[in-house]
């Protein structure tokens, strides 16, 4: 769910020093933010983290906050993007990456070979293998469905330099799923 | 969560077009993602400590008001012209408080050194020792803010005071702090040398625009032609927009494209263009087409596409995008249920089977991707596409229709007549009648949204059904207990529409005693939760469409317009369209309709829209700005490459001592058979004080014309610099003109000063509207005052005349008691 624009500017400027409207913008952005912390961490311990201290910090930091003329979310994802790879700085990740992406038999189409032998967690563990800039951009595009400018706000880069991170980053996905493509293949 | 995976994203096939197997991929990459496991604690448990923190960091400690010291502004530096407006420059001047040795002193402030300090920034003091936090009170009591300003004081920490403006500092204004020397004393007893002060300034706003604030106005682009009574539907997710009765794609020379864009000036525009597949192209866009009947496809940026030959009674998308229903009319006279692709492929008609009876079908939606749920002439019924199994779910009762059911998009909900429903029960929220075959699943999760929360908007439980009023129902056939059916009190008007996401039902009241809105809103899984629509159109609502989940509504009036409107009743966009079938798109940001037998798309985006009349001077708001720019640079030459030949000479009037200076407010007046547009504008030129002056200003009068040529300046009248003095300043005049189509036509003129007010002091005896021959034009309310942005306003009926001037008396006071040395007047936008 989306907020009118100009309703969410007025309830960013109320939150500046109403406790209520902060809670408000918490009610709604709660969710989005702690699914993007989940697809990155796949650990609940670790979202409930994450997600903790980007509010935490948006709160602490509302006085301050100025409307950059993109949606309130993009300050949120900013936060959370920081939060996260401070929280992978802080401890590695768990998943094994190769164990995730062992598919086989490149001739079977790719549907069926991703649907029926890898899994969500094997599929999205070979995102967890990408360099850390395709992997936000490939979880805010393909987990969260944010449009690529806004992908481009939240990560301070063009639209362009988005669209190629989430380029390379399904490219190298598919190596790392053992997928090479096939010419004139249909689901 | 689940149900956004299986949106269709446009971007991904844009961005893997080229590589099918990648697109594939990434669509089962996003299909697969993982579902977030959340403990259902943990949401409220971090609601509550956020409050908790919320209620030290927002909440201020304590509030006082500033007492007004003499004023004292920074020393500016020489700058150049261009950077003059742009930066604002800001000069932060730590003066007094040094001790001749080893004392206390405040050593150091972060707005030192800045060009411009955000208005939203709090102002930091560091000591160089720890300071006595118990005196905290007759700190708040001595500082000195200057224009007047409410201020909260708290200690970060015992060597950091930090001073926070309860509402955000003006734009492009000097301020004052001053910490008086016997303010404060550290740990250790020491107290300042002298008083300590700090001079700033912030950042300006953007300048003011000719004339006006905008009018919001729908500028609709027609996309193709569509019979009166035909559908525009808007599919869900980034599903293209479809029409169908009669629809076939505009010419090139009067459709542009579906897709509507903003102007760079802001201005509500259709693309000026055809997008990437060009109408020419396609047969249907010859000079003068001929009326096609059949359903038509609007993906975006692309060619439409032509989905049936025949007319089609009701269209919808499929959640994924990619599939369409349409209902057409076969050669039996009744009608087939057909399912395509979205680019018209692979027709296949899916109800009825085999030998069935066919009937009319009035309208239809999907349940998922793979059902269909849809309205007969005799109940509801659905049907599942893959094995074309049918059934009812609902049956009319004798005399009942299709006529007036309406269908949620997501097929899980119906609105129903009060004359379709069994065994009508008397007028209680609570009654169930008894659907003939209705099997339905419980009611949606306490998850789905709820109404929007406004100020404005009051719950009410006075809202009594009567008999007339029509039903809601659930239709989702998963099992389960069959939940009761829910009147919707005042729903008799049958003007009914569903959220884009299901989950929010509103209605045109069609008159309850107990209140007074208009339009009532209601959350599906809560339908007795009703809210009334705060700045709905008080009467002759005709259509209602609502956006993804009813934050926005659009309405369509008898006798013609639209009015696209939030939740909290800010008008978004107007037209005079009369026009049927609204829809939003799936982001809210396009109005689709039709309108004079065409399909229109229309842009709504919350303030940007631009009047024409503002349009007019639009060139002459760069020339002023240029022009104010240059006499702070003291540039003649650009003064007299701006200055029409025989105007007064700005390198002489312009004060020398100038070094700096803004535009406050403007007029623009249309230009007539004989002469172009003139542009009279209010402009301030400044001096800054010094160490060993007052600073000092003066309010020009510059007026610029344009008759074939470039914009110039033909007038200038700049009166002799006078002391600032004390008392609040106006910063800038605006006038919202009336929005097109309103019922009730008004202009609200704003007047934004530098210091708070003291709100007794805003009156109609202190501001006021004057016509150019002196005439005080009445208003339609007493002034109001907003301390949060320090904006009266005075509200008048229908446009502002021509010449009018807002008149700022002595009368009007700061909260310090300050006031204008003389009255004051600027030009506003007629």
């Amino acid at each position: 769910m989306t907020l009118p624009r100009a309703y969410e500017d007025q309830l960013v400027e109320r939150a500046k020093t109403d406790a209520d409207a902060f809670g408000e913008l918490y009610d709604h952005y709660f969710g989005q933010i702690y699914r993007f912390a989940y697809s990155r961490t796949r650990d609940q311990d670790a979202a409930e983290e994450v997600t903790q201290e980007v509010f935490m910090k948006a709160l602490r930091a509302m006085p301050r906050y100025r409307p950059s003329g993109h949606p309130f979310s993009s300050w949120l994802y900013q936060i959370s993007a920081n939060a996260i790879a401070d929280h992978f700085r802080q401890r590695r990740p768990q998943a094994s990456l190769d164990a995730a992406v062992e598919i086989v038999d490149p001739t079977r189409p790719v549907a069926e070979r991703v649907v029926e032998s890898a899994e969500a967690a094997r599929v999205w563990a070979a995102i967890d293998g990408l360099p850390e800039q395709q992997r936000t951009a490939m979880t805010l595009k393909l987990g969260e469905d944010l449009k690529l400018a806004q992908i481009g706000e939240i990560m301070g880069k063009s639209e362009g330099a988005v669209k190629l991170l989430v380029h390379r980053g399904m490219v190298g996905v598919r190596q790392r799923l053992g997928i090479s493509a096939v010419a004139g293949e249909t689901l | 969560m689940s149900e956004r995976r299986h949106r269709f994203d446009a971007e991904l096939s844009e961005l893997f077009g080229e590589d099918p197997d990648l697109l594939q991929l990434a669509q089962l990459v996003r299909e697969s993602r993982p579902e977030p496991v959340l403990d259902p604690r943990f949401p409220p448990i971090l609601r509550a400590r956020l409050m908790d923190e919320a209620r030290t960091v927002l909440a201020p400690r304590s509030t006082f008001r500033t007492r007004r010291a003499p004023r004292r502004l920074a020393v500016w530096g020489s700058f150049g012209a261009a950077a003059a407006l742009a930066a604002a420059a800001v000069v932060v001047a730590l003066t007094g408080g040094t001790p001749p040795s080893g004392g206390l002193a405040v050593v150091a402030s972060n707005v030192s050194q800045q060009r411009a300090v955000d208005p939203h920034q709090a102002i930091t003091l560091s000591f160089n020792e720890p300071m006595d936090e118990q005196n905290e009170q007759s700190v708040l009591s001595a500082l000195k803010i200057e224009p007047a300003t409410q201020v909260t004081v708290t200690w970060k920490n015992p060597e950091t005071l930090v001073v926070t403006p309860l509402h955000p500092l003006a734009a492009d204004t000097d301020y004052q702090v001053t910490v008086p020397k016997s303010a404060v004393q550290s740990q250790s007893g020491q107290t300042l040398s002298s008083n300590v002060t700090i001079d700033f300034g912030t950042q300006p706003s953007s300048p003011p625009s000719p004339s006006a604030s905008p009018a919001p106005v729908l500028e609709p682009a027609v996309v193709g032609t569509a019979a009166s009574d035909g559908l525009a539907f808007w599919g869900p997710a980034s599903a293209p927009g479809v029409t169908d009765a009669s629809a076939v794609p505009a010419t090139a020379g009067t459709a542009p494209s579906a897709t509507a864009s903003a102007s760079p000036t802001g201005s509500l525009t259709p693309s000026a263009t055809p997008a990437s597949s060009p109408l020419v192209s396609s047969p249907a866009s010859s000079a003068t087409p001929a009326p096609a009947e059949g359903a038509v496809v609007f993906p975006d940026d692309q060619m439409p596409i032509s989905l049936s030959a025949t007319p089609a009674a009701a269209v919808a998308v499929s959640p994924d995008g990619f599939s369409v229903a349409l209902a057409l009319t076969g050669a039996n006279g009744s009608d087939e249920i057909v399912v395509e692709q979205a680019d018209g492929s692979q027709a296949n008609q899916v109800w009825p089977s085999g030998s069935a009876p066919g009937a009319t079908v009035a309208a239809l939606a999907w349940d998922g991707n793979n059902r269909i749920v849809f309205v007969t002439s005799q109940g509801i019924d659905t049907v599942n596409v893959s094995d074309e199994q049918s059934e009812q779910l609902y049956a009319f009762p004798s005399g009942g229709t299709d006529s007036g059911v309406v269908l949620a998009p997501d097929g899980g909900y119906a609105f129903l007549p009060g004359s379709d429903v069994v065994g009508q029960p008397g007028p209680t929220s609570t009654a169930t009648p008894a659907p003939a075959t209705a099997t339905a699943t419980p009611t949606p999760s306490s998850t789905s949204s709820a109404a929007p929360a406004s100020p404005a908007a009051t719950p009410s439980a006075t809202y009594m059904p009567s008999a007339a009023d029509g039903w809601l129902f659930t239709l989702a056939i998963a099992g389960g207990q069959i939940p009761s059916p829910t009147q919707l009190a005042g729903s008799s008007s049958g003007v009914v529409a569903f959220s884009g996401a299901s989950d929010e039902v509103a209605w045109v009241d069609a008159g309850n005693e107990a209140e007074v809105a208009t339009v009532l809103e209601a959350p599906v899984c809560d339908p007795p939760a009703i809210t009334p629509v705060p700045g709905a159109p008080t009467e002759g609502i005709e259509q209602l469409a609502l956006d993804g989940h009813g934050m926005t509504l659009a309405y369509g009036l008898d006798p013609g317009g639209i009015e696209v409107e939030t939740f909290g009743g800010t008008v978004l966009g107007t037209t005079a369209d009369v026009a049927s079938s609204l829809a939003f798109s799936p982001d809210g940001t396009q109005l689709a309709f039709v309108a004079a037998g065409s399909l229109d798309v229309a842009e709504v985006q919350p303030g940007s829209s631009t009047s024409p009349a503002t349009s007019i001077c639009q060139d002459a708001d760069q020339v002023l700005t240029q022009f104010v720019d240059d006499q702070v640079s003291h540039d003649q030459a650009g003064l007299t490459a701006l200055s029409a030949t025989g105007a007064p000479s700005a390198a002489q009037l312009t004060p020398a001592a100038i070094n700096r200076g803004y535009v406050i407010s403007s007029e623009c007046a249309a230009g007539s058979a004989t002469a172009g547009p003139t542009l009279t504008a209010s402009a301030r030129l400044i001096v800054d004080a010094t160490g060993t002056s007052p600073g000092q200003l003066t309010d020009e009068t510059v007026v610029l014309s344009q008759s074939g040529g470039p914009w110039l300046v033909t007038g200038l009248s700049v009166p002799s610099l006078r002391a600032q003095g004390s008392g609040p300043h106006v910063l800038s005049v605006s006038v919202t003109p009336p929005a097109q189509g309103s019922l009730n036509p008004e202009s609200v003129v704003t007047i934004t000063f530098d210091a708070d007010l003291d709100p007794s002091s805003v009156t109609s005896g202190s501001l006021w509207l004057e016509t150019s021959g002196g005439q005080t034009i009445p208003l339609l309310a007493p002034p109001s005052y907003d301390p949060d942005t320090r904006e009266a306003t005075l509200t008048v009926s229908g446009a502002v005349p021509a010449g009018t001037e807002v008149v700022v008396g002595t009368s009007i006071a700061d909260i310090d008691g300050g006031h204008p040395a003389a009255d004051a007047t600027y030009p506003v936008g007629g």
